[in-house]
């Protein structure tokens, strides 16, 4: 799976997803309080329409209406007509009043005034809350208020309630996207270091924070898991190191007698021959031996305590002049464009078996006729060595693999060395600080070594004699 | 020759001892450093093979106090590992040559040998010649009766170094760390091909060969017999 793919959409789900329920909750909130309200305010609106009416009715104790009709003749002049009055006749005439009912009927009507039937200079539509009552005397009495308050009411909830959504809206997003980043952040933290454990940078470990929260603990025990993978590692490579460095003694005695015992068996004889053949097998074990506690060496520093200046592009010129003829034995071409005067800090020694072995691992590794390059030059700041071939390539999936100790691509083993040739390349390029990969060269296979800067001295710098060498 | 073999390892140093014994050489044994010392400066010996860790007192100390004393015996030290640095601060100390732990008995005594009879520095030599075979050291030159031969630099190096140690056996590891310090083991055959290079250079048609392979041990350059 895809871990890159899957990262980034997880957080933005779970934004979005914190976005939607802010927002749902919010809806829910202003819906109830748009209803309430408005509820409210029509409930007054009643109330306000059914006291006026109660009051009316009162002024008028005997029957006759005539005290009605003064009150609203008074009210009905109301320039802003907030208050609307009808008194009609028993079948249904207006007798006075500035709004006409379709019908008579006691109880709660809702009208638009004006109708089609009843123009009027007023022009202005008005929607109607009439509650009507019949009289004592036959008469219908209506009261009227105008909803425009509760519709004005209606609008401001609904203009409130849409902006204030937009401002949720864009605070849920604001909210879902700094909660993912920072949970990306610490997710990415814990990530950095799976990845940089696993790319075999062993000694890495979570930054844990101050506020010990899930992530830490997280933290914490993903570094008590990667204290104990350490300690398992350095034991395994002790071990070996420690089978290395304890067989060498009875190896190096058993090689002792072989070879008395060789100097005793007869000249031509098949004993002496056999015994020959033993030796050349111990060699061969105890060269392994030497060579994986020699990468042990490298690999703890100790080198650089001996590091002096010296002359990268002569230790070049003497590696290539000494394979050139080895190369043609082998039918390959081996031919280098070696720039003068690079002067490094660093290990002379170990240099040359650096460059040795890897072009001794093209002239082993590829075909007759192969052709082998060697350049070595300065780039920017860096010196930069390459040895390429055009022989058949490392399959892009191999050529990570090709540096840990014992890998051969040739799965037989039957070939020449002990598979600790490009573990030891490796290790001096990193005790160097140089980095060293196999880059892709189609065709064939192409090593590229950059030495760093930080080494790299200027050539035009004072020599410093090669007697300093416990420098650091 | 007499030999002073300090070397703590008992079963290494009787092996040593044995074989040196049996090419007809005298071998005194110290089994630690103080015995060591003692033997080296008193004895009057042709070369010292010194262990660099000992009881009492290290290799390197005996070296370094032995030339402090201007005593110029010639010392071969054995090392455990074969760094950059142990072999520098064994130079410095004034070691004439060193060893890895473990060797073939072969090149101990070919190195033991290039060690004894090693000119005295004073005698500067300019042409080395032997055989008909003459090389100018100053004007880098190589005559073969009366033919001059074209080498080139290393090429050249090679036959110097056989010259200089003519009638003596010297090694593949000798020769690498020599000619061109290479202090490790390729894994191609670099001496094989570049004496055999060599090898068709000096030789003349039907003139004898004068570079011989001692089998299982090395190279010698010598006038046919």
């Amino acid at each position: 799976m895809n871990l890159a793919d899957w990262r980034p959409r997880f957080w933005l789900r779970l934004a979005a997803l914190q976005a939607l329920v802010f927002l749902a909750l919010a809806g829910v909130l202003f819906a109830g309080l748009y209803g309430g309200m408005t509820a409210y305010a029509r409930k007054q609106l009643h109330l306000d329409v059914e006291r006026e009416l109660a009051a009316l009715v009162a002024e008028d104790p005997t029957g006759d209406t005539a005290d009605v009709e003064r009150v609203l003749r008074y009210r009905g002049n109301d320039e802003a007509r907030l208050g609307w009055y009808a008194l009609f006749a028993a079948d249904g005439k207006l007798l006075m009043g500035n709004f006409v009912l379709p019908e008579l009927r006691a109880g709660w009507h809702e009208i638009l005034y004006p109708d089609a039937a009843t123009p009027v200079a007023d022009q202005d539509e008005h929607r109607l809350l009439v509650l009507a009552q019949p009289l004592p005397n036959g008469r219908w009495l209506a009261v009227g208020r105008d909803t425009f308050l509760l519709t004005e009411l209606e609008e401001l909830y609904a203009g409130f309630f849409g902006w204030m959504s937009l401002l949720t809206l864009l605070l849920a997003v604001a909210g879902g996207t700094i909660v993912s980043r920072r949970l990306r952040a610490r997710t990415d933290a814990l990530r950095s270091v799976t990845e940089a454990v696993g790319a075999g940078e062993l000694s890495r470990r979570v930054i844990l924070t101050p506020g010990n929260d899930e992530f830490d603990s997280i933290g914490g025990h993903v570094n008590e898991m990667l204290d104990r993978i350490e300690q398992l590692m350095e034991r395994l490579r002790q071990v070996s190191l420690d089978v290395a460095h304890d067989l060498r003694t009875p190896l190096s005695r058993l090689r002792q007698k072989l070879e008395s015992a060789q100097e005793a068996a007869a000249e031509g004889s098949s004993e002496r021959d056999m015994i020959a053949a033993c030796l050349s097998d111990v060699d061969g074990i105890l060269s392994t031996f030497a060579a994986l506690l020699r990468i042990a060496r490298i690999e703890d520093g100790s080198p650089r305590r001996s590091f002096a200046r010296l002359d990268l592009s002569e230790v070049f010129r003497t590696v290539v002049d000494a394979l050139v003829p080895v190369a043609e034995d082998a039918a390959h071409l081996l031919t280098a464009d070696i720039q003068t005067n690079i002067f490094v800090e660093g290990d002379r020694d170990l240099l040359t078996q650096m460059l040795v072995n890897i072009v001794e691992n093209a002239i082993c590794h590829t075909p007759s006729g192969t052709r082998i390059r060697v350049t070595l030059a300065r780039e920017a700041e860096s010196f930069v060595a390459i040895v390429h071939d055009d022989g058949p390539g490392i399959p892009a999936g191999e050529r990570e693999r090709i540096f840990r100790p014992f890998v051969r691509l040739d799965a037989s083993r039957t070939r020449l060395g002990n598979g600790l040739g490009l573990a030891l390349v490796k290790a001096i390029a990193d005790v160097h600080n140089a980095t060293v990969v196999v880059g892709d060269s189609e065709p064939g296979t192409s090593f590229r070594v950059v030495l760093p800067p930080s080494l790299a001295s200027d050539s035009e710098a004072a020599h410093t004699s090669a007697g300093a060498a416990d420098r650091r | 020759m007499r030999l002073l073999i300090i070397e703590d390892d008992q079963q290494t140093a009787e092996w040593l001892a044995k074989g040196l014994r049996q090419g007809g050489h005298v071998v005194d044994i110290a089994a630690d450093g103080r015995d060591g010392l003692y033997l080296a400066s008193t004895g009057d010996y042709d070369v010292a093979v010194i262990d660099r860790l000992l009881p009492r007192l290290d290799g390197l100390s005996i070296v370094r106090t032995l030339r402090g004393a201007k005593n110029a015996l010639p010392i071969l030290v054995l090392t455990a590992l074969g760094e950059t640095a142990e072999r520098v601060e064994g130079l410095n100390a004034g070691a004439d040559d060193y060893l890895t732990k473990p060797f073939a008995f072969s090149e101990l005594i070919a190195r033991v040998q290039a060690l004894a009879r090693r000119p005295p520095l004073s005698s500067i030599e300019t042409t080395l010649s032997i055989g008909g075979l003459t090389v100018d050291l100053v004007r880098r030159t190589v005559v073969r009766d009366g033919h001059a031969i074209d080498l080139q630099g290393r090429e050249f190096q090679l036959l110097e170094y056989l010259m200089r140690n003519a009638d003596r056996v010297v090694t593949r590891t000798m020769l690498l760390e020599h000619v061109w310090e290479f202090h490790f083991d390729p894994k191609t055959s670099v001496v094989e091909t570049h004496i055999s290079r060599l090898r068709a250079k000096i030789g003349r048609g039907s003139a004898p060969e004068l570079i011989h392979t001692i089998r299982g041990m090395g190279y010698s350059l010598r006038e046919p017999r």
